[in-house]
C-alpha cells in the first residue's frame, strides 16, 4: 500500500542543517499495523508527516496506493489526503471552534462531490470513543484525552484505508489508553492500514511490525521480510 | 461545512477577538460617514441657499464684517444687524437695469422671547414690494396677511405653527404662515411687516425690557431683481458706484464665501478621519494576523484533513469579511444615526442650516463607505496572513503545539 523509497529530510536553521531523516526506504503492506518506535528526535514524527503528504520530503518518494504523492499538486494532494488518510497528531488535535460533532464530521466537507454530511456515522463514532454525552461540547470544555478521542473520531470519519496516528495516547492515563489501543485494534481488524508512532513499548505490541528508528533511519523492523513478501 | 460556517465558528468563539477587530472600524466609519455627511449637508444648503435667494444682487452696508454677518444670516439664519439709510434705497433704484428692489430690516429677539430659546432673527419686509419671501409660503397665507394686525411668517425650522402667538419686544404676533423647508437660513427666521416693526420700535421703548433702537427709515439690506438680460457684473459695479457707503452681494459670492470656510473645514476633518481609518485598519489588521498565526495549528489540521490551501484562504477571507462588512455598516449607520439625532446641535455648531443631505445621498454615502470600508478592511486584514499560509501545514501543527 505504501512505498518509500530513500526520504531524506533535512532542515536548515541558525545551528546549521539537521538530518531528520537520512534516506529511509520501507513498504507497509495493506492491512499492516506498524509501530514505530525510537528515542526522541529520531524522526518519527518527520516520518509520518513525510509518508501522510503533510511535509514535504528534501528528496524520495513515497507511494500510496501506486500514486506518487508528492507528485501531486497542491489541490490534489489536499482532496487525497481526504480520502485516503486520516490523521492523529502527536498534540494538535481538534479544531477549537466546533463542537464534538462537527469536529466529527469536518473531513466530509472536503471530500470532492458535495455528499450530505453523513451525522449517523459522525454519532457512531462519537459513540464508540466513550464520547456520546458530549457531542455539543466544545474542546475547551473537554479534558486532554477527551480530545484526543475526538481527534480520532475525526480522523476515522472518512473512513481512511490508512491512519496516521503520532502518539495518539502520549499523556493519557493507562486506562483510556487501552481504551484507545482496544479501538485502535478493531480498526485493524477491520482491515484499516495503520501506522502509529509510540514510546510506548507495551504499545508497539499491539502491531503486527515494527520499525525502530535512530538518527533519521529505519535501523530494525520486524517482520520486514514477509511484507517484502507479499508486496507486489 | 463550508467556509463561511467555519469562519462564522471562530468570531462565535473569540467574541473578544472580532470585537476588538471590529471596534476600531466601527469608530472610523462611524466618525467617516458622520463628516461626509455633514460636509455634503452644508454644502447642500449652500447650493440650497444660492439657488432661493430670489435676489440677484444684495445691498447692505460697507464692511468686511458686515458681509460675513449677512452671509451667516442668508446661510444659518444666525441674527445680523445692520442699518443703511433710505437715502440708499432711493440711490439703488434708480440705477439703470434694477428691476426691482424690496428693502428689508434685520432685528434679533431677545434671549427671552417666549417662544423659543436663544436668539431669533427677525427680518421685517414689505409685503407690497417682496419678491423672495412669499414664494416660500405654504399656504395661502397671503389672505390672512391683509386681514391680520401684527402677523408674522416662520420659517420651517421655528417651533410655532399657524396661529399660535409670541411677543417680541413687548408687541405680540400670530403666525399667519409657515414656509416650505428651504435648507437655508429662512428656515430659521422669524419674518414680520415693517408697519408691524415700526409699531414694535415705537412701543419697545415702554413695554419691552430693552427698548429697540431702529431709526425710522433705517433698513438693512435691498434685495435686487434685476431687468432681464442684464449682466449682473456690470450692475453691481453701477449700484456700488451710485452709493458708495453700500457694498454689494451678489449671490455666487454668497457660496464662495460659505464654500470657503466649508472646505477649510472639511480639509482638517478629513485628515483626521483618514489618520483614523488607518488607525483602525493597522489595529484590526494587527489583531487579525496574530489570530491567525495563533491558529497556524488548526488551519495546519485542516490542511491535514483534507482543506486545500484556496479553502483555508477562502475562509480567512470570509472571517475577515464577516467582521469587516458588520463593523463597517454598522459604523456608516452609527455615523448616520450620530448626524441625524444632533442635528440641530451640528447645524450651530458648524453655522449651517442644516447638515443632513437628502436621503438618497446619505443612503448613498452609507452604502459606498460599507462597501469600501469592507474592502480596505478586508485586504488589509487578509495581505498580512498570506506569508503566515506559506509555512508548511506539518511545521503549523507543530508549531501550534508549542504555544
Ligand atoms: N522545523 C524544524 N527545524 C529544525 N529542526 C527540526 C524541525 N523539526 C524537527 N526538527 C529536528 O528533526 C529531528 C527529528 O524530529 P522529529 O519531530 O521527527 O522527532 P521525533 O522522533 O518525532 O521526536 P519525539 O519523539 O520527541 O516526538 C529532531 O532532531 C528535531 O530537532
Ligand atoms: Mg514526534
Amino acid at each position: 500500500m505504501i512505498s518509500a523509497i530513500n526520504i531524506t529530510k533535512t532542515y536548515t536553521g541558525q545551528d546549521g542543517t539537521i538530518t531528520a531523516l537520512g534516506g529511509v526506504s520501507f513498504k507497509v503492506r495493506r492491512g499492516d499495523f506498524v509501530a514505530v518506535i525510537g528515542r526522541s528526535g529520531t524522526g518519527k514524527s518527520t516520518l509520518l508527516g513525510v509518508t501522510g503528504g503533510l511535509l514535504k520530503p528534501s528528496s524520495g518518494e513515497v507511494f500510496l496506493d501506486g500514486q506518487s504523492v508528492w507528485n501531486l499538486d497542491e489541490q490534489s494532494r489536499a482532496r487525497f489526503r481526504g480520502q485516503k488518510i486520516g490523521f492523529v497528531f502527536q498534540n494538535a488535535s481538534v479544531i477549537s471552534s466546533l463542537t464534538v460533532l462537527e469536529n466529527v464530521v469536518l473531513p466530509q466537507s472536503f471530500l470532492p462531490k458535495s455528499t450530505t454530511a453523513n451525522m449517523s456515522r459522525a454519532m457512531n463514532l462519537i459513540e464508540s470513543v466513550g464520547l456520546g454525552h458530549r457531542t455539543h461540547a466544545y474542546p475547551d470544555q473537554l479534558s486532554g484525552g477527551e480530545k484526543r478521542r475526538v481527534a480520532i473520531a475525526s480522523a476515522l470519519m472518512n473512513d481512511p484505508p490508512l491512519l496516521l496516528a503520532d502518539e495518539p495516547t502520549g499523556d493519557l492515563d493507562s486506562e483510556t489508553e487501552s481504551e484507545i489501543m482496544s479501538l485502535f485494534a478493531n480498526l485493524w481488524q477491520s482491515g484499516t492500514t495503520i501506522i502509529m508512532v509510540t514510546h510506548n513499548q507495551q504499545l508497539a505490541n499491539y502491531a503486527n511490525r515494527i520499525f525502530k528508528m535512530d538518527d533519521g533511519l529505519i535501523i530494525e523492523s520486524s517482520g520486514q521480510t514477509e511484507a517484502e513478501d507479499s508486496f507486489s | 461545512m463550508n467556509g463561511w460556517y467555519l469562519a462564522l465558528s471562530q468570531i462565535k468563539r473569540n467574541p473578544l477577538r472580532s470585537a476588538l477587530m471590529a471596534i476600531g472600524i466601527v469608530i472610523a466609519a462611524a466618525f467617516m460617514t458622520a463628516v461626509a455627511l455633514l460636509i455634503v449637508g452644508v454644502n447642500e444648503g449652500i447650493t440650497n441657499t444660492v439657488k432661493r435667494l430670489g435676489a440677484d444682487i444684495m445691498v447692505v452696508p460697507r464692511g468686511e464684517k458686515i458681509a460675513r454677518q449677512f452671509n451667516e444670516a442668508l446661510l444659518t439664519g444666525k441674527p445680523a444687524t445692520f442699518y443703511l439709510a433710505t437715502a440708499t434705497i432711493e440711490k439703488v433704484s434708480r440705477v439703470p437695469g434694477v428691476e426691482n428692489i424690496s428693502s428689508q430690516i434685520f432685528v434679533e429677539t431677545l434671549t427671552n422671547a417666549r417662544c423659543c430659546a436663544g436668539k431669533f432673527f427677525i427680518v421685517a419686509f414689505d409685503p407690497d414690494t417682496d419678491f423672495t419671501v412669499k414664494p416660500w409660503l405654504k399656504d395661502e397665507a397671503g389672505l390672512s396677511i391683509s386681514q391680520m394686525e401684527d402677523w408674522m411668517i416662520v420659517g420651517d425650522r421655528i417651533l410655532l405653527r399657524k396661529g399660535s402667538e409670541a411677543q417680541f419686544y413687548g408687541t405680540t404676533f400670530t403666525v399667519a404662515g409657515v414656509l416650505e423647508p428651504t435648507g437655508t437660513g429662512m428656515d430659521w427666521t422669524i419674518y414680520i411687516s415693517e408697519k408691524s416693526l415700526r409699531k414694535m420700535v415705537t412701543g419697545s421703548g415702554t413695554k419691552a425690557e430693552m427698548p429697540l433702537r431702529i431709526r425710522q427709515g433705517d433698513y438693512s439690506s435691498i434685495l435686487v431683481k434685476a431687468q432681464a438680460g442684464a449682466d449682473l457684473i456690470d450692475l453691481a459695479e453701477k449700484i456700488e458706484q451710485a452709493a458708495p457707503e453700500i457694498q454689494v452681494i451678489l449671490s455666487s459670492t454668497v457660496a464662495k464665501l460659505a464654500r470657503g470656510q466649508l472646505f477649510a473645514t472639511a480639509y482638517v476633518l478629513g485628515c483626521i478621519v483618514a489618520g483614523l481609518w488607518i488607525m483602525a485598519l493597522v489595529m484590526s489588521g494587527v489583531i487579525f494576523s496574530m489570530a491567525v498565526r495563533e491558529r497556524r495549528s488548526q488551519i495546519g489540521l485542516l490542511i491535514a484533513k483534507g482543506a486545500n490551501k484556496n479553502f483555508i484562504f477562502g475562509m480567512l477571507t470570509k472571517e475577515s469579511i464577516l467582521i469587516a462588512a458588520t463593523s463597517c455598516l454598522s459604523g456608516c449607520l452609527m455615523g448616520l444615526l450620530i448626524v441625524f439625532s444632533f442635528r440641530e446641535l451640528l447645524s450651530n455648531a458648524l453655522g449651517a442650516s442644516d447638515v443632513l443631505p437628502t436621503a438618497a445621498t446619505a443612503g448613498l454615502f452609507v452604502a459606498a463607505f460599507s462597501v469600501l470600508g469592507t474592502a480596505t478592511a478586508v485586504i488589509t486584514a487578509i495581505m498580512p496572513v498570506i506569508p503566515i499560509l506559506r509555512t508548511e501545514p506539518y511545521e503549523a501543527i507543530k508549531q501550534g503545539a508549542a504555544t
